[in-house]
């Protein structure tokens, strides 16, 4: 199992608007943009950096979370996904309109956490502080997750993106990590729960021995009702109705996220599929991958591997997935 | 040099280069316009509406209590209002406007020889040209405030207000009478004052296209349309909306109504006059085969008046059939507008 | 009352506007001009007015004494909306024209509406006031109209206007602050 690649910094970009990026993370999630996405823009981000003459490595991305509005209205049934606005696109020569191929659309306001290394970073403090400044500048003209960088409603003093040297020992880091966690609230971060996943399943198992993986997934994705005893078998002879439970009290902010992609095929030499994006990369079919997400309070982060997501491929495998270290804490089990 | 051999990539893409931000509605006096940091959001409000004649009670219906209800709730539809408060005659709205080089360089481009002579197509146009002739004409559709739509006709008075931000702040600041600057032509105003403001406008915004210098500007435009008058924000498209939803949603930015980033696009780029009826009919805004939803027609045709993008790029691109310079235009305009372009599907 | 001169408020084709959007626009300040003024000398007629297909047509012809009319431009009503419009300058009256009226109508459009307020005033019953009140009252008129927002109440309707009587000979009297009478000619031309 791989885990998150070392670095000796964090380089903040706060209080970022992304406007109109993917709402649609993948064929079977909403609502917020796919972790790929974001490792996707800071490898952008390097390249421009680096071809900009910086030296700086980009490791691992975290995002905290601060405001979303999905372009989107509510649907008739409690956790109906409803629809997505869209947007008039011009029509076709004919005079005739255009089909609409459907997107989701989402506003965010974010604060992006890069772990970073390099030696342009290991100089003076102050010259941090440049070097977080142009790569804002950088961010600003890129999409993130296909949406706009657009100013942000909050003071400039709030925006200035800023470098944590997390120097010293496991607990010096952390120290830091502690005191600049407080200034990403309000907003919450994604973390991996794919432990999560596993606990369904056998929970699952345990009621029909043929469950899979998939349906552990499923069942962690929505809100399962059960209702209690029938009002025969209760021991109070008056009540006549059945009392409705469901399973996600304390579960804190669960949702199903896209972790990456699953080759269908073997990698193709570049060139070799029509119509792929460009003639100099290898290309390969896949598929997204699936797991589940937790959004959490950026108080209640411990350390900074909690928040970050980093690549993980394996092409031998077919694996191309990102990950994250999140644990969560030990839940003792007295019965 | 003409090659035989060239085609256009399948897959064939460009970044907008004009990119705005929504733009916010807010009500305020007329004569405040100088303090207009502090003025309130303007709100959307549901209202419910009579259908009309439609509501006659079907012949089942004959419990009273339900006839009742019916006669109380007749066919009401609910829809989306804004409008300015009885104290307010103002209507501010406000947005960022983003100015990125790098025009004719795709984001996507799946043949190399073909996005080489594409470069070299839109650097001879660049060398020759410059953006002048269409950051001109940008910056005119900031300044007339054309992007206000609906806001702006009858409007009392109109005055937009611009800013080259630079780490935050107003490094320069112009500020126009929109109504002095007429929509429909590009000519440039006798007014020596207008006119030279315009000119630093354009040129700040030719070197944002050139990449030269990073420019956003915000942009603020006040239109005195009257106490208590109603205001037109972006309506949103909903497909397949089920009954008894909104027949009419407009967009909002958490709680604040809003004009779509893709409309304000749509009116900067209303600069396209080089199309055949366009004496008559107006500036349209670039579409690669002009294309005007709200009439419902296309006027740059492939078989008809052969003026649509693609002719003219493929012409000037792999055959070296140089456009005339107003189709030029057009075509530098369509790169600068952004989009899927590509012969694919 | 003099309608001696007229003048000619062409709407511009618009790629982005309609013309009845514009139009109802153009009504809505000339309304507004009208009330202010306290005028009720400047009647208007709709050169283009067609029942098939219904139509108000894009000009507009003001009908006034050259005063009047000068009057109203030098009040600048048409701020806002000069980059819609053509106008033509303020003109003498062709000699020898007919004359015709140009007349607001108000319908019933909704029998609902009009039976519960029955209800209220009589205390009747449903039943009473649909006796009363039959279904064919409503009309759906095929008069060409104008969705105006009322200056008061902040209510829209439909303004539907009709040709009434063309005559040899005009008919004097006012206009309302629509520009419309109901018996007061206007030259037609």
């Amino acid at each position: 199992m791989s885990e998150c690649p070392h670095f000796d910094h964090l380089l903040v970009i706060p209080r970022l608007r992304v406007q109109n990026a993917n709402a649609i993370s993948s064929p079977q999630t909403h609502g917020f943009p796919s972790m790929t996405a974001f490792l996707g823009a800071m490898w952008a981000l390097e390249r421009r950096t680096h071809e900009a003459g910086m030296d700086i490595q980009f490791n691992a991305v975290g995002v905290v979370c601060h405001a979303h509005q999905e372009q989107s209205s509510p649907g008739q049934y409690r956790n109906d996904a409803g629809a997505f606005h869209q947007t008039r696109n011009p029509i076709e020569r004919d005079g005739s309109v255009a089909g609409i191929v459907q997107e989701g659309r989402i506003h965010l306001d974010l604060t992006l956490i890069f772990a970073v290394q390099g030696n342009a970073l290991d100089a003076a403090t102050d010259r941090g502080q440049l070097l977080a400044k142009q790569v804002r500048g950088h961010l600003d003209v890129m999409r993130i997750a296909g949406g706009s960088v657009v100013p942000a409603n909050v003071s400039a003093h709030r925006q200035m993106p800023y470098v944590v040297a997390l120097s010293g020992d496991e607990k010096g880091r952390n120290a830091k990590f502690q005191s600049a966690k407080l200034r990403w609230l309000p907003g919450s971060a994604l973390v991996a729960r794919d432990d999560l996943i596993a606990q369904r399943h056998q929970q699952l198992q345990t009621e029909n021995s043929g469950s899979s993986r998939l349906d552990a997934w499923l069942s962690l994705s929505r809100i399962n009702w059960h209702g209690d005893t029938a009002p025969g078998e209760s021991k109070d002879a008056e009540r006549r109705t059945v009392g409705w439970t469901h399973d996600r009290k304390g579960a804190g902010w669960i949702v199903p996220i896209p972790v990456g992609y699953g080759a269908l095929s073997d990698v193709l030499d570049a060139d070799m599929v029509a119509n792929a994006r460009d003639a100099e990369t290898p290309f390969c079919f896949v598929e997204s991958l699936y797991s589940m997400g937790e959004w959490l309070g950026a108080h209640r982060l411990q350390s900074p591997q909690q928040m970050l997501w980093y690549a993980d491929s394996q092409p031998e495998n077919g694996l191309y997935r990102c990950r994250n270290d999140y644990a969560p804490p030990a839940q003792y089990d007295f019965d | 040099m003409a090659n035989e051999s060239l085609k256009t990539a399948s897959v064939l893409a460009f970044e907008r280069k004009l990119d705005p931000s929504d733009a916010l509605f807010f009500a305020g006096a007329w004569s405040e316009r100088g303090a207009s940091a502090n003025w309130k959001p303007i709100v959307i409000n549901e209202k419910s509406v009579r259908g009309t004649i439609s509501n006659r009670l079907k012949a089942g219906q004959q419990d009273p209590a339900k006839l009742d209800a019916a006669i109380e709730n007749p066919n009401l539809q609910t829809v989306d209002v804004a409008a300015l408060p009885a104290d307010a005659d103002t209507l501010k709205i406000s947005f960022t406007l983003r100015v990125l080089g790098g025009t004719g360089s795709p984001s996507a481009c799946n043949g190399a020889d073909y996005r080489l002579k594409l470069l070299a197509t839109v650097k001879s146009y660049v060398d020759a040209n410059g953006f002048g002739e269409l950051a001109r004409r940008y910056a005119r559709n900031l300044a007339n405030g054309r992007f206000l739509w609906r806001n702006r006709i009858g409007t009392e008075a109109a005055e937009v207000r611009i800013a080259h931000l630079v780490d935050g702040a107003a490094k320069s600041e112009w500020t126009f009478d929109a109504l002095a600057l007429p929509l429909r032509g590009f000519d440039t105003p006798t007014d020596a004052k207008i006119a030279a403001g315009l000119t630093e406008l354009a040129t700040l915004i030719g070197e944002g296209l050139a990449g030269k210098q990073h420019v956003l500007l915000r942009i603020t435009a006040f239109a005195r349309i009257g106490a208590g008058q109603e205001v037109f924000p972006s309506q949103e498209l909903i497909l397949d909306r089920s009954r008894g939803d909104k027949s009419k949603t407009l967009y909002q930015v958490n709680g604040i109504a809003g004009i779509h980033s893709q409309k304000l696009g749509n009116a900067i780029r209303t600069i396209d006059t080089w199309y055949q009826e366009s004496d008559e009919n107006g500036p349209i805004a670039v579409e690669p085969y002009g294309s005007v939803t709200t009439q419902g027609k296309a006027y740059r045709q492939p078989r008809g008046t052969k003026d649509d993008f693609y002719t003219l790029l493929d012409g000037w691109v792999l055959k070296d059939k140089t456009p005339e310079i107003d189709q030029q235009h057009f075509v530098i305009a369509t790169l600068i507008r952004g989009g899927v372009f590509g012969e694919a599907g | 009352m003099n309608l001696s001169h007229y003048l000619d408020i062409k709407l511009l084709p618009d790629p982005e506007f309609s013309a009845i959007l514009l139009l109802e626009a153009l009504y809505a300040k000339f309304h507004r001009a009208l009330v202010t003024q306290h005028s009720d000398q400047i009647g208007v007629s709709f050169p283009q007015y067609r029942l098939k297909p219904r139509t108000l047509g894009n000009t507009v012809r003001l009908h006034g004494s050259e005063q009047d009319l000068l009057a109203l431009d030098a009040t600048n009503w048409l701020t806002g909306m000069r980059d819609h419009i053509h106008l033509s300058p303020i003109s003498p009256v062709p000699e020898s024209t007919k004359f015709q009226v140009f007349k607001r109508r108000q319908f019933k459009t909704n029998a609902d509406r009009l039976r519960r307020r029955r209800m209220a005033r009589k205390g009747e019953t449903y039943e009473q006031a649909v006796s009363a009140i039959p279904s064919s009252v409503e009309r759906e008129p095929d008069l060409p109209y104008l969705n105006l927002r009322s200056h008061s109440t902040g209510q829209r309707f439909c303004l539907f206007v009709e040709l009434g009587n063309r005559t040899d000979r005009p008919t004097e009297g006012i206009f309302n602050c629509y520009g419309l009478s109901q018996n007061a000619t206007v030259p037609w031309f």
